[in-house]
């Protein structure tokens, strides 16, 4: 047992971490300031390494089968905690989280990363179900960060009631599922289901429940309610945190209970999975595509387009393969850079303007030149426009469904990506087609120049995934090759 | 020769980055670059060997091997002429931005990256890339006109967007469709030849509970395809919206570049990939063109506005670049071939003489409401450029000795083979083309002077770029020979896959 502590050792370093940020909240203001960004950052990068240090060549199972180090582990241990490292440089400089309580938010998003960190290993569903209700929390504050703000505070309770009805959907699959199979075990379920199999009625009826909490943290309908309101009421790095952490959190889940039920290979297919996530996916897809066209502000833009996505995404559940989960983590990997770069900008012009209204953003000035572009090129990688980066991403996801369900479920990807082209057009728009009747509040671009550097930083991973590709296919198919039969 | 395509390809689109971040000397990379990747595909074609350089150009590097997409690019007779437009056309383009007033390194910069990803497109070998590389050129015109249109452009703009995003995506499919309908699945134009053909012909798609042969409805979407890209009839409402709203450096692109690059496509791919397909609906493909021919030319006759000219000809060169295709004789493709080359570069010139016009009149319509003519007398004001007019008209109308006449002729000869009714639309549209251009020569250039006495003659950088246009119109009307043994030997292969 002790033993196994020493691959705890990335969690124990986000522990250390948290210490830290309490500690230097009793230095003097203008050090503070410095210091707990710094230590986050330095945390966070030390836990990535001893990751990678303390990762098993083969796949291992630790403190009695509790938590399982695998490829999908290191996938989303390391998306997490660069995940943190990017919401932290957006907080940053950000008008939106008040200087003298920069330390609560960043303790959060440390929080919550050793949290997640956990989701994403554990094979134990109580385990699992403590660390979700210790991610939503910390989100719920994150999301009602601004208490000032009518819009954030009722983001924040919107976000509250949905995650709590999502979390008792998935107690209440936990229990019918511990009632039929006697185990609360992933690995022990995938032992039982081999010697005794789950009826269709007892499958639906588990599988229908934990969907449905799935589809809660993927802003998936009928679960979406609360994205949109959340993505745009929330200050802008706590919109990051929450778009990518929590559908991330519902793909770890998703991928460990397919592991699991390797023990009954027809589960799935008695349960209708298949209709049940192809039906909900176009729904989201062609929704949040459509949302997005008449939507006036940056931030709920955006937000519909993350929900189009998440719907795009979806699809790559419907019959699990090697090549539909490998472009899954292909897809979440080219989100995490191109949103982080899309909302770091995002944030700087709200900062910029006081405003996220798509026709004040006409106004911003020629200086932030560089943003403008950015953003466009960031913006076009998230939705896998060609030639930006994220295409191929998409690419490979739709390849695999296609060649899996046939041409339908292209129509539905092709339509909602005009409409996603149409919505972003409307930006794009903005940012080229300046109003020269009125001049910007501050006659000056938006990002310093290590803010730049650190876009320049984001859009190296993207490219290098598009230029590449073959290497991260290859690493993808690796990591999700445990979980597969 | 390996690497002579990459580095035509790369090096208009690693200058337009490095002319972004230097903004001294940006001038000199955006013509350096551009006139040095031009030169290099000069050389290619001017070395191309029908037999001989078989393979010589191509390069292959695998990039993604897990989807069998590699980066392959080479060039064959069919593509030698779209090659030696975009040479031709874009160094052009990029030397006449010094003539703007304003935004002239944005200009550069898009269309070096037009320039890169029509070289790409031309050159490609795998579906994958070229489709990479034709969705990659909508950018830089997307961009170029919501900046620098006219007072509608941001909505002309959204038009373009959606049309050209709705293309890019039926070609995509068609071209998933292909990649699944083969095996093992390739992207590789190459591949998909010889023995993969015979069984991607027998391949069915369900579609509906009902069974489809799958290369019909990959080809089915590509024609549907480039028909929107085009902006083509029956689809033409938007792009003549769009013209009427384009800065000039757009409107050269799309009617000489992008509306010929896309025929060539189409071209290729039935060639090549839907040979069966291409000769089932070769007649359909006839009227089609013959439906633009007579649309656009009645169009031409009552236009008041050069920008509305200069639509009604680009639907009739689309028109008859497709009776040419759709004729799938080697007379009427030889024809269309350089009709690519001599009624592009027609064409760019028109679009050129529209944004003189423009820049300097500040409008480019030339008569009012109460068809009173409101732009005359050019003759007398701007003497050159009345002669370059008149030249570039003669090639419009297809006189002997014009780029026009040679591609024109061989059209309508292959074209008369197999639909003789076609010659007559052709005749017909023709005959009306040559009564609205002479109209519009009358009016504009010979009649008494109106509002042209401040209009200046060509300057020295305008003469330099339109002096390399007639150049080629005359070289093409005088001499084509040369060019067409170059294209003969690859048509003849492509044609003989149509004739099993």
């Amino acid at each position: 047992m002790m033993g196994d502590a020493f691959f705890l050792l990335p969690e124990l370093i986000l522990v250390l971490t948290l210490c830290g940020i309490v500690v230097s909240e009793w230095t003097y203001y203008g050090e503070r300031l410095r210091l707990v960004s710094g230590i986050a950052w330095a945390g966070i990068l030390l836990a990535g390494i001893q990751a990678l240090w303390v990762f098993p060549h083969e796949p291992k199972l630790i403190f009695n089968n509790h938590l399982s180090l695998d490829g999908l582990t290191l996938f989303f241990k390391m998306f997490f905690l660069a995940l943190a490292a990017f919401v932290i440089v957006v907080a940053h400089r950000s008008d939106e989280i008040a200087a003298s309580r920069r330390a609560e938010f960043v303790g959060m998003v440390v929080a919550a990363t050793l949290a997640l960190s956990f989701v994403c290993s554990s094979t134990d569903l109580l385990l699992m179900y403590l660390s979700i209700q210790f991610i939503q929390f910390l989100a719920y504050f994150m999301t009602g960060y601004s208490k000032q703000s009518v819009a954030s505070a009722e983001a924040a309770m919107k976000f509250l009631i949905f995650s709590m009805v999502a979390s008792l959907f998935f107690l209440f699959s936990v229990a019918i599922l511990f009632s039929a199979a006697k185990t609360v075990n992933l690995v022990d379920l995938q032992k039982v289901l081999t010697t005794q199999a789950l009826s269709p009625e007892m499958g639906l009826i588990i599988f229908g429940l934990l969907f449905l909490s799935l589809l809660f943290f993927l802003g998936a309908f009928p679960m979406h309610l609360w994205l949109a309101d959340v993505l745009h009421g929330s200050p802008t790095p706590s919109s990051l945190f929450v778009c990518l952490a929590i559908p991330g959190l519902g793909f770890a889940i998703a991928f460990r209970f397919l592991s699991a039920i390797r023990g009954q290979p027809g589960l799935l297919e008695s349960v209708h999975w298949k209709e049940m996530v192809g039906f909900v996916a176009s729904v989201t897809m062609l929704f949040g595509a459509l949302m997005a066209l008449k939507q006036t502000r940056v931030r709920r833009l955006l937000a519909f387009l993350v929900m189009s996505r998440m719907g795009f995404l979806l699809l790559g559940l419907m019959t699990p393969s090697e090549r539909t989960l490998a472009s899954l983590l292909i897809n979440l990997l080219t989100d995490l850079f191109a949103l982080s770069g899309v909302y770091l900008i995002i944030s700087r012009f709200i900062d910029l303007m006081d405003s996220d209204e798509i026709d004040d953003w006409k106004r911003i000035p020629n200086q932030a030149r560089f943003e403008k572009i950015v953003l466009l090129v960031f913006l076009g990688s998230f939705m896998g426009f060609p030639p930006f980066p994220g295409f191929l991403s998409r690419f490979f996801l739709m390849s695999a469904v296609v060649e899996q369900h046939g041409y339908y479920w292209i129509v539905l990807w092709l339509f909602s990506s005009v409409a996603g082209l149409i919505a972003c057009a409307r930006v794009a728009n903005a940012m080229v087609v300046t109003d020269g009747s009125s001049r910007a509040p501050r006659g000056m671009g938006a990002l310093r120049v290590a803010e730049k550097l650190f876009l320049v930083a984001l859009f190296v991973p993207l490219l290098w995934c598009s230029l590449f590709s073959e290497k991260v296919i290859l690493w993808a198919r690796s990591s999700v090759a445990p979980i597969l039969w | 020769m390996k690497y002579v395509l990459p580095i035509l390809v790369g090096v208009p689109f690693i200058a337009a980055i490095l002319q972004a971040l230097f903004a001294r000397g940006s001038r000199a990379i955006s013509v350096v670059a551009s006139v040095g990747s031009s030169v290099l595909a000069l050389l290619c074609v001017l070395n191309y060997r029908p037999v001989a350089s078989a393979g010589a150009f191509d390069f292959s590097v695998p990039w993604i091997e897990y989807f069998n997409i590699s980066f392959n690019l080479g060039i064959d007779g069919l593509s030698l002429f779209p090659m030696l437009l975009v040479a031709w056309v874009m160094p052009t383009l990029v030397l006449a931005c010094g003539i703007e007033e304003s935004g002239i390194r944005g200009r550069q910069g898009l269309l070096l990256l037009l320039q890169s990803a029509l070289f790409g497109t031309v050159c490609s070998k795998d579906l994958f890339v070229m489709f990479f590389f034709w969705a990659f050129a909508m950018a830089p015109i997307y961009f170029l006109v919501v900046v620098w249109g006219e007072k509608d452009r941001v909505a002309v703009a959204f038009r373009y967007l959606v049309y050209s995003a709705l293309g890019s995506v039926f070609m995509l499919v068609a071209f998933l469709v292909v990649y699944l309908g083969v095996e093992p699945h390739s992207f590789i134009l190459g591949e998909l030849t010889g023995a993969r053909a015979v069984e991607f012909a027998k391949h069915t798609t369900q579609i509906f509970q009902s069974s489809f042969p799958t290369s019909s409805v990959a080809f089915g979407l590509l024609v549907i395809s480039f028909i929107l890209r085009m902006g083509i009839w029956p689809a033409h409402q938007w792009a003549f919206r769009f013209f009427g709203q384009a800065p000039s450096s757009v409107l050269v692109s799309h009617s000489a570049l992008i509306m010929p690059i896309s025929i060539y496509l189409f071209a290729r791919l039935g060639l090549e990939l839907f040979p069966a397909e291409l000769v089932m609906i070769s007649k359909g493909v006839m009227i089609l063109g013959a439906a633009n021919l007579l649309v656009g030319a009645f169009y031409s006759v009552g236009q008041r506005d050069l920008r509305g000219v200069l639509s009604s000809l680009m639907l009739m060169q689309a028109g008859t670049l497709l009776l040419g295709v759709g004729s799938t004789d080697l007379a009427g493709l030889m024809g269309a071939s350089i009709h690519i080359f001599g009624g592009g570069a027609g064409l760019a010139g028109f679009a050129f003489l529209v944004g003189l016009v423009v820049s300097r009149v500040q409008s480019s319509g030339f008569v009012d409401d109460e068809n009173k003519v409101t732009l005359g007398g050019l003759i007398q004001q701007a003497p050159v450029f009345s002669a370059v007019s008149a030249l570039i008209f003669c090639s419009l109308v297809g006189l002997p000795g014009f780029s026009g006449f040679v591609g024109n002729s061989m059209v309508w000869m292959g074209g008369a083979k197999v639909w003789p009714v076609g010659l007559a639309v052709a005749i017909l549209s023709g005959l009306l083309m040559l009564v609205a251009l002479v109209s519009l020569f009358r009016d504009i250039y010979l009649g008494s002077a109106k509002n042209s006495a401040t209009f200046k003659d060509l300057s020295p950088l305008e003469k330099g770029f339109l002096l390399p246009l007639l150049a080629a119109i005359l070289f093409m009307g005088l001499y084509p020979s040369p060019f067409l043994e170059q294209i003969r030997p690859t048509l003849q292969t492509f044609l003989s896959l149509t004739r099993p």
